[in-house]
């Protein structure tokens, strides 16, 4: 019976776990490259074999139960949309743009890009975007020309290319705020095969509205019905210590 | 727990606020000659470390703060893109097709820059820009100067009563390796800050200089469809932010009834 109400209360931290994700998810809806993270729950069961294999100390079996799993990053791509913008770049293809940083290279797919004083290419918030040959300095020039493949150029003359790199479609990664991601176990990337790079553009976030939405409600319903579960369970405990050991009168 | 979801909510909120302000300023920028068009730059915000190691496979970690924390502004980039030319038949309207602004000088001293090119005739018969602020280098008509003409090259050409012509002076352009680093005062005006970088200087129509085109202005570069569809996005996003918000306080009511 106990064991029935941790049950039920294990539902409700679950839904209101992934909600918090939910709430990350719309909150980024309008965040360029912003790739949503997708949650899931496990039994405990399964999640408790993962702990066991860590060495981790069992507290007692609680089979029942159901736990929030880590969010998983869905990296599927996001609408463009055109902004006209010279020194806005999307990428169709599963590609990163590299990104410099003191603690090892960073991967962002937010093209937003801009210069600093002396030409040298960043991102918005000011991270160094890599060429093939390091950091890209534009010329002053009029125009200003980013091919499919990379190519950076200025009034024709070619400046650099932009670095693009592709993961293991299996590889995990750390969100580490300003839109970078970082890969975990600090794999290295292969050139880029199937990305194209489009000037002008932005990859939107991958959050769909409606769908998150819908999550929303649904979490919500879930997270109702195991509080009614716990309240059910509760007033049954209540009776079971009133009534059945009631004394015959 | 849930505090953190509430407060990745507000963020959201906040964010498409932000975002909200600068399609708004865009539209209303619509007619301003020589106005390029701003976005809003929204980043994901950093989740705070993690509790319990980056070991195994992340769908197994527990650790409470992976989630990121929502969103904010992260920059604001502008379009310089040039805009529609638009044929006004002042002779002190100019257009500079290509790269470049205009240099002008602020009533306190300081130098300013300008696409604007809706020059005027101050009471000295200075030129100035439309908000007042004086053309660097000061180009004066005289008083008696029957028509004004301004060439490509940026040359203020007087005629004169007697049907002679006398050159009044030359505009010059300046540019910026990073013309987003050039703070936006109002007025259509722009002053640099540290990130725009050395502005080299320059006579329309040299190399890496537009040319200067009378009688004409560049119009806003404002694209309206395209602002009235992230319009559309952001008043979305922002009503089925607080739907979630509600979603989450009933949650929260819901727990705190859970003792009745």
């Amino acid at each position: 019976m106990i064991r029935g109400l941790y049950t039920a209360v294990s539902g409700m931290v679950a839904a209101m776990r992934r909600m918090e994700v939910a709430t990350n998810n719309l909150a980024n809806v309008q965040t360029p490259g912003y790739k949503q993270d997708r949650t899931a729950s496990a039994t405990f069961g399964e999640q408790f074999q993962f702990q066991l294999a860590r060495q981790l100390e069992a507290r007692g079996p609680l089979a029942l139960a159901t736990l929030a799993l880590g969010p998983q990053l869905d990296l599927s791509q996001g609408p463009l949309q055109r902004t006209g913008r010279a020194l806005d770049v999307a990428l169709q293809g599963p590609g990163f743009l590299v990104l410099d940083s003191p603690g090892g290279p960073r991967y962002t797919r937010d093209g937003s890009l801009t210069v600093t004083a002396d030409g040298t290419l960043v991102t918005s918030t000011g991270a160094v975007v890599q060429g093939e040959t390091g950091p890209l300095v534009l010329p002053p020039g009029d125009a200003l020309a980013i091919d499919p493949d990379g190519t950076v150029r200025v009034d024709e003359a070619v400046v650099g290319r932009l670095q693009i790199v592709e993961f293991d479609p299996a590889q995990e990664f750390e969100r580490v705020g300003n839109n970078e991601l970082v890969p975990r176990g600090g794999t290295a990337p292969q050139p880029a095969t199937a990305t194209t790079v489009l000037q002008g553009y932005i990859e939107q976030s991958n959050v769909d509205l409606t769908g998150v939405l819908t999550t929303t409600l649904a979490l919500q319903r879930a997270y109702t019905a195991n509080q009614r579960a716990v309240q059910q369970q509760d007033e049954l405990l209540a009776r079971a210590a009133t009534e059945i050991a009631r004394p015959p009168s | 727990m849930p505090w953190a979801a509430l407060r990745a909510a507000a963020t959201g909120l906040e964010a498409q606020q932000r975002n909200l302000e600068v399609i708004a300023n865009n539209l209303a920028n619509l007619q301003t000659p020589g106005y390029k068009s701003q976005r809003a730059v929204l980043a994901d915000l950093r989740p705070s470390p993690e509790v319990l190691g980056a070991e195994g496979p992340a769908r197994f970690q527990l650790a409470l703060a992976e989630v990121g924390r929502g969103a904010g502004l992260a920059a604001v980039v502008a379009n310089h893109a040039a805009g529609p030319l638009v044929s006004t038949a002042r002779p002190l309207d100019v257009a500079i097709a290509g790269e470049g602004f205009l240099v002008v000088t602020l009533p306190d001293g300081r130098t300013a820059y300008t696409r604007d090119g809706a020059l005027q005739r101050d009471g000295q018969g200075r030129l100035v820009t439309s908000s007042g602020a004086l053309v660097t280098p000061q180009i004066t008509v005289p008083p008696d100067a029957t028509a004004l003409h301004i060439d490509r090259d940026g040359r203020v050409l007087a005629q004169l009563p007697g049907g002679g012509q006398r050159e009044l002076g030359r505009l010059q352009l300046a540019r910026f390796p990073n013309p987003d680093g050039l703070e936006r005062v109002g007025q259509n005006l722009l002053v640099p800050t540290g990130a725009a970088g050395a502005p080299a200087v320059g006579a329309p129509g040299e190399a890496g200089f537009g040319a200067l085109l009378a009688r004409q202005l560049e119009g806003a570069n404002v694209q309206v469809a395209d602002e009235l569809v992230r319009l559309v996005q952001a008043q979305r996003a922002y009503s089925v932010g607080t739907h979630q918000l509600r979603a989450l306080d009933e949650m929260l009511q819901e727990a705190s009834d859970l003792r009745r």
